[in-house]
């Protein structure tokens, strides 16, 4: 008997050391910088919708873009937020001048990821526009980079 | 062999009860960062209940698995006294420098990035270095809607990383929808969360060293700001947006800014109040929400600077601020500008800014705004009084007085006070009767029940409440008990006049006897001093059915309640009922709605659906009997669309969810307020705005929490008021 309870002891302190592990998921932040590509078009107005499809995802801020015209964080969309679905939208009434082309970060999603499934996002352009109304067939782009 | 037998019985023990803890969501975090040693891995990335019980079984864990307390044991010392961390918590251990967290410099030198302020006292110079320099407020009025923006600058003037903790108020009915953090150039708006949902995510943040900021709501005008991370030399805002609309008086509309938290006092045995505590005397209160105060030769050089914007939609005649110094430029005589005064600009009283505009030019109005995706819209409906009823007679009064005779009450607030009274004394007629309850940590009275208002009785009134005088806690549940819980003569209107700072934690347990007691009687709110608990007091007046007046330290007591006592003693109508007409009406907020006093219109705000114009009717009782008014209105005027309004409104409807709370054990009342604050993306009891930079790590995993300490209000005597000793 007194060979065998230190036995059963390790054996438990193995059990609970290894069940306390699996109930602890690991917890990281990322930023998902989202572009849209105009080609030599000027971004006057765009709309997004973001959600991830795979991974445990919580939406933590919404940054604004690179450019002058968007460097206000957009508003999103409350209801949507609580499903951890991103829908914003922008715009400016600044001259077709002033207003970027090209590559265009718009905005910036700060994500909190539980677990160690790697996420995958949803993502689709609803408007991109000039400022004349008319359409741009933008290309969207998602980039996740290293923490600074 | 028989020792190895006893430690290993031992360590089945305690891995029984770490299991049992584990299960209950208590236990040591065991996922372990490698690069830490064991004892510092679990001391400090432990999730830590916060009964010290739990504490104690925590580190008795430590100790006996890892060989001796030695270093877990010194890490615990190095603890804040008193300091218990709150359920989810993380503990961070604060390895404290040779030197305290202060600047290495003690002179006020340009560049050394230290905010400090020099305040000679007895030639004795006091220095405090706080982590808030700045805050910035701007206005904006349309019709009588404000829509308001306040930017709080944080800053770090220490050689460590610090989070960054700010207990301040916000108008009692402004409904936050908008936060903003920001660090350099970048803006990063939050998200509206669960309450829980938002504190773990910003402690999961802050535990891995990125830049994040919390908003949590301790009261309805009460709120605290964190932020962590905060580098050294580093500097980072806090940017909310809120609206509300404005209260509207005798010709006089009144927008307030609170600038300061007061002192408040907390029944023996409470836990759930607001502390007030000196500067650095963390957890003495034993409170969940505490504030800290710097004591009278201390200045922090924290500062604010505050314009309005005022677009009237009518002539403003006339303007003036009730506390502060102002400078004021007219682009056009409906729009005006004001802005604080810089040579006024420390946070220690109320902003109160009041103007007037042409009295004949402001009649019943209807705001609207449709909702973009369809589906109706959301709707005020500001019912104007006539201007004067005073040739009409009115019914006999009894009139109760109620009066805060507090330790936080005495010096000019109660002076103040006791003029009010005695002015009203005065203006009583013979058939009225009349009743002065004084309450401090008891009550007592001026007589057995209400006196008739005889010559000879205000006399004697007015010699009882000249020798009043403030000292000792408050007890306000008692007054009200004392106030109401009488019975009512029949043959006379019972208004029952409060006079206080409002300075308590248990609003809500005020607001229920309120509303359990009421009866027919009607509560009349007089908010005291120049930083009274705005929310009580308008609280109190709703549930009560009544009205609230403010005396500031600067107003003429006896001028407003003279004002304040002809209106409310002859109530234009009472027991109001609205007939929308072809308005498809819902959600209507008050329920309820108030009654109709002289000079004070009732805004009524609700959703609605249906195009076309429409005639409001309006019915009520007067002492001459049952009379009706009617208007004409067009819900779908272009001109009157008001993006504020949804907001407005949602925040109408959880105050009056919270409201109901207070005496109506519904359960399901925190999820309805939940839900309704999530999807208008406010500030709520249950919600909390979050946000997290990701891109940016900060080194280290240890920090320094430093709480922002407020001044007193002006006018409160500190010594009276705040606790510096650890005793309850």
């Amino acid at each position: 008997m007194r060979t065998l309870a230190p036995i059963c002891i390790a054996a438990l302190l193995a059990v609970t050391i290894v069940c306390a592990q699996d109930d602890v998921q690991s917890v990281r932040f990322d930023a998902i910088d989202v572009y849209v590509q105009t080609g030599d078009r000027p971004l006057a107005a765009y709309q997004l919708d973001l959600s991830a499809a795979k991974g445990d995802v919580t939406i933590v801020g919404i940054e604004g873009g690179q450019s002058e015209v968007f460097t206000a964080p957009p508003y999103y969309d409350p209801a949507a937020i609580q499903n951890d679905r991103v829908i914003i939208a922008s715009f400016s009434t600044a001259a077709a001048d002033a207003l970027p082309r090209g590559k265009v970060r718009i905005a910036t999603i700060h994500v909190q990821i539980v677990g160690d499934i790697e996420p995958e996002y949803d993502a689709t352009i609803t408007v991109a526009a000039t400022v004349d109304g008319e359409p741009i067939d933008a290309e969207l782009i998602l980039e996740t980079g290293p923490t600074q | 062999m028989n020792k190895l037998f006893e430690f290993l019985s031992m360590a089945f023990l305690l891995l029984m009860l770490n299991a049992v803890l584990l299960l209950t969501g208590c236990a040591v975090d065991s996922h372990f960062d490698p690069s830490l040693s064991k004892s510092s891995r679990n001391y400090e990335r432990g999730l830590v209940d916060s009964r010290a019980s739990r504490q104690v079984v925590v580190r008795s864990q430590i100790e006996l698995l890892f060989g001796g307390g030695g270093t877990s044991k010194r890490l615990a010392e190095q603890a804040p006294p008193g300091s218990l961390p709150s359920l989810d918590e993380e503990v961070w251990v604060i390895v404290k420098p040779k030197r305290t967290a202060q600047p290495t410099k003690t002179d006020d030198i340009p560049g050394s990035g230290v905010l400090m302020c020099r305040i000679p006292v007895n030639n004795v110079i006091t220095n405090v270095a706080l982590p808030l320099s700045h805050t910035d407020v701007a206005v904006s009025i349309s019709a009588y809607i404000a829509s308001v923006e306040v930017t709080q600058e944080f800053h770090n003037p220490y050689d460590e990383k610090i989070e960054a903790v700010y207990v301040f108020p916000l108008p009692q009915n402004a409904a936050v929808n908008g936060f903003i953090m920001t660090i350099g150039e970048r803006k990063i708006r939050g998200i509206i969360r669960e309450r829980e949902q938002a504190q773990r995510i910003y402690n999961e943040a802050k535990r891995q060293g990125y830049v994040a900021s919390l908003l949590t709501q301790e009261r309805a005008n009460i709120f605290t700001q964190h932020v962590a991370n905060i580098e050294p030399g580093k500097r980072i805002d806090v940017n909310i947006t809120y609206f509300h609309t404005l209260t509207y008086d005798d010709g006089w509309y009144e927008f307030v800014y609170p600038m300061v938290v007061g002192p408040r006092f907390n029944p023996p045995g409470s836990t759930q109040g607001v502390g007030s505590v000196a500067r650095g005397r963390v957890g003495i209160s034993g409170q969940q929400t505490e504030l800290q105060y710097l004591s009278p030769n201390e200045r922090s050089g924290h500062d604010i600077s505050l314009a309005v914007d005022i677009n009237a939609g009518v002539t403003i005649e006339e303007i003036n601020s009730v506390n502060h110094k102002i400078n004021v430029s007219r682009e056009m005589s409906e729009q005006m500008r004001v802005e604080l005064d810089p040579n006024d600009a420390i946070p220690n009283k109320d902003f109160v800014l009041r103007y007037r505009v042409a009295g004949d030019q402001v009649k019943t109005a209807l705001l609207t705004h449709r909702d973009p995706s369809g589906g109706g819209g959301y709707f005020t409906f500001m019912l104007y009084p006539p201007q004067d009823i005073s040739n009409r007679p009115r019914q006999p009064m009894e009139m109760i007085f109620v009066m805060d005779c507090s330790g936080s009450m005495s010096g000019q607030p109660i002076a103040q006070s006791k003029d009010a009274v005695r002015h009203a004394l005065g203006c009583l007629e013979p058939q009225d009767t009349f009743q002065i309850i004084r309450f401090s940590n008891s009550t007592s009275q001026l007589g057995r029940q209400p006196l008739p208002a005889t010559a000879k009785n205000v006399r004697r009134g007015k010699q009882y409440v000249a020798n009043l005088s403030g000292g000792g806690g408050t007890m306000m549940i008692k007054g009200i008990k004392a106030a109401l819980d009488f019975p009512h003569d029949p043959e006379r209107l019972r208004f029952v006049t409060f006079l206080t700072d409002g300075y308590i934690g248990n609003e809500s347990e005020i607001l229920a006897a309120v509303h359990d007691q009421l009866g027919s009687a009607r509560v009349f709110s007089f908010g005291v001093g120049s930083s009274p608990n705005r929310y009580l007091m308008n609280r109190m007046a709703k549930l009560g059915r009544g009205a609230v007046a403010y005396l500031s330290l600067n107003d003429d007591g006896a001028k407003v309640m003279d004002n304040f006592f002809h209106r409310v003693s002859q109530p234009v109508l009472m027991d109001i009922t609205i007939d929308w007409g072809n308005m498809r009406v819902a959600d209507v907020i008050p329920a309820r709605t108030p009654d109709l006093f002289v000079g004070r219109p009732v805004i009524v705000t609700g959703r609605f659906d249906g195009d076309d114009p429409t005639t409001i009717r309006i019915k009520g009782r007067t002492a001459q009997g049952i009379v009706e008014a009617s208007f004409d209105v067009n819900p779908i005027d272009a001109a009157n669309e008001h993006r504020a309004l949804p907001a407005v409104w949602a925040r109408n409807y959880i105050a009056q969810l919270v409201d109901r709370a207070t005496y109506d054990a519904n359960v399901e009342l925190p999820q309805q307020i939940t839900e309704i604050a999530l999807n208008y993306n406010l500030m709520s009891a249950y919600t909390s705005f979050v946000a997290v930079d990701s891109k940016t790590r900060t080194a280290g995993d240890r920090g320094t929490t430093v709480n922002v300490a407020v001044p007193v209000p002006d006018g409160v005597r500190y010594d009276t008021t705040v606790r510096s000793d650890g005793t309850h």
